[in-house]
């Protein structure tokens, strides 16, 4: 039992700068496969291109814009932060791993944590302002013109097919940009029921995207 | 963390330092990669069905920001089942957003605007797989560990965590994982940029300098 050995060697140097070498050229090698792929893209996005940065904005922008779009329900707001995710996943690129989901989830992730973040400090700052009156807010016209258009899309129908408890948690989350907080409240169920019925319709719906593909 | 924070880090309903904490437990949990890699398809078709143009304008205005956007260190974590000893740094500069749950004091440190998350790396000192993160804030010095899947420690001993300056290690503080091989702790040394932080085995109580090769260890 011979603890105290004294401290005799430092902190050795690890060849980093070696392993960084190999592994962008690993990278560059995946890129070069498929250069349209959101995956393959932030490859080349992790190794600060800025061509490939375009073209996936290019690919995500929309579906990016319209998710932010549902939970904040205003362009002007939507834009803004949609570019903040953008810039925060072009700087956070490199730290992106394949095994963590696609890139388009990384994307998709990151817009909807801020579009959420942007309602809850609004909200918290709305009732510091007006904490006597109760608020209530405006109806969206655009929202609802929105849905009207959607109807007939093939998730829709999926959707259709799921239980009426999972069929309406999973709507109110993705296609009305509620949290499951807020959908605990309105529904006046437990939020571990809300996490439960969305976590079952969503592989649900996930398993009816593979029967129909 | 657990498996049931999936759809709410899916739905972007963490906030920041549970986001950091569960993007560590993802790292390490096989069952929770392989869910979120088979749900990404159904988020990639849903955000598809409710897709909307912006404005052309946005992109200019987004790619003229990223012209002039650095972008964090690039770094690879080391694969889990390829330990080779790199000292592998990842800073993250987390955005804390203007609210702030009640938390405990890591997640809490973890979630401030100018806490600092560090990646550390197994060196070739440890054995098995284990996934490290330490954080410091830059205002005040404050930093904390969060580890998982550690492997136990035998009766007796003890992790230890050291801040490694100019004037060589200092004792951080010594810890146990749990169960779990889970451990986080607030660390009782100030954070001194141009330090490194490392981790070792020692007897129980602690040492007053390293008595074993550093296990796990942050790169500057």
């Amino acid at each position: 039992m011979t603890y105290a050995v004294p401290y005799r060697r430092p902190i050795r140097v690890w060849p980093f700068s070696r392993l960084m070498a190999v592994s962008r050229v690993v990278l560059a090698k995946m890129s070069d496969f498929v250069t349209s792929q959101p995956d393959a893209l932030m490859a080349k996005i992790a190794l600060g291109d800025q061509r490939a940065f375009a073209a996936f904005y290019d690919a995500m922008s929309a579906a990016v814009f319209g998710t932010v779009l549902r939970v904040l329900r205003d362009r002007q707001q939507s834009e803004e932060v949609t570019q903040e995710a953008f810039v925060a996943m072009w700087s956070a690129a490199p730290t992106w791993d394949p095994e963590r989901g696609s890139a388009a989830t990384f994307i998709l992730t990151i817009a909807r944590r801020r579009a959420i973040d942007r309602v809850r400090s609004e909200e918290a700052r709305k009732r510091r302002e007006e904490t006597a009156t109760t608020m209530d807010v405006a109806p969206d016209v655009a929202h609802e013109r929105l849905e009207s258009e959607e109807t007939s899309s093939e998730m829709r129908q999926r959707l259709l097919l799921l239980p009426e408890d999972q069929r309406v948690v999973i709507d109110l989350a993705f296609y009305e940009g509620h949290t499951q907080q807020e959908i605990s409240d309105k529904l006046g169920v437990p939020l571990g029921t809300v996490k439960s019925r969305m976590s079952v319709g969503m592989s649900k719906l996930r398993r009816a995207m593979e029967v129909s593909a | 963390m657990s498996h049931d924070d999936l759809t709410s880090y899916l739905l972007g309903e963490l906030s920041a330092g549970d986001v950091a904490e569960y993007e560590l437990h993802l790292q390490s949990c096989d069952s929770c990669q392989s869910e979120m890699r088979d749900l990404a398809p159904l988020l990639e078709a849903i955000a598809e069905d409710v897709a909307v143009a912006p404005s052309p304008e946005l992109r200019d205005r987004v790619l003229a920001d990223v012209a002039t956007t650095p972008q964090v260190a690039p770094m690879r974590r080391p694969r889990r089942q390829w330990l080779l000893g790199v000292a592998a740094a990842l800073a993250i500069v987390l955005a804390a957003g203007s609210f702030l749950l009640q938390q405990d004091p890591v997640s809490t440190l973890v979630a401030a605007s100018d806490a600092v998350v560090v990646q550390m790396a197994a060196t070739d000192a440890y054995v098995d797989t284990a996934q490290m993160q330490a954080v410091y804030r830059e205002s005040d010095g404050a930093m904390a560990l969060i580890a998982e899947s550690l492997e136990p420690v035998e009766d007796g001993r003890t992790y230890q965590a050291w801040l490694i300056g100019d004037n060589g290690p200092v004792s951080a503080g010594v810890f146990v994982p749990d169960e779990d091989g889970t451990a986080r702790l607030i660390l009782d040394t100030a954070w001194e940029p141009g330090s490194l932080i490392g981790v070792t085995l020692e007897p129980a109580g602690g040492s007053p300098q390293p008595t074993s090769d550093v296990l796990f260890l942050t790169g500057a």
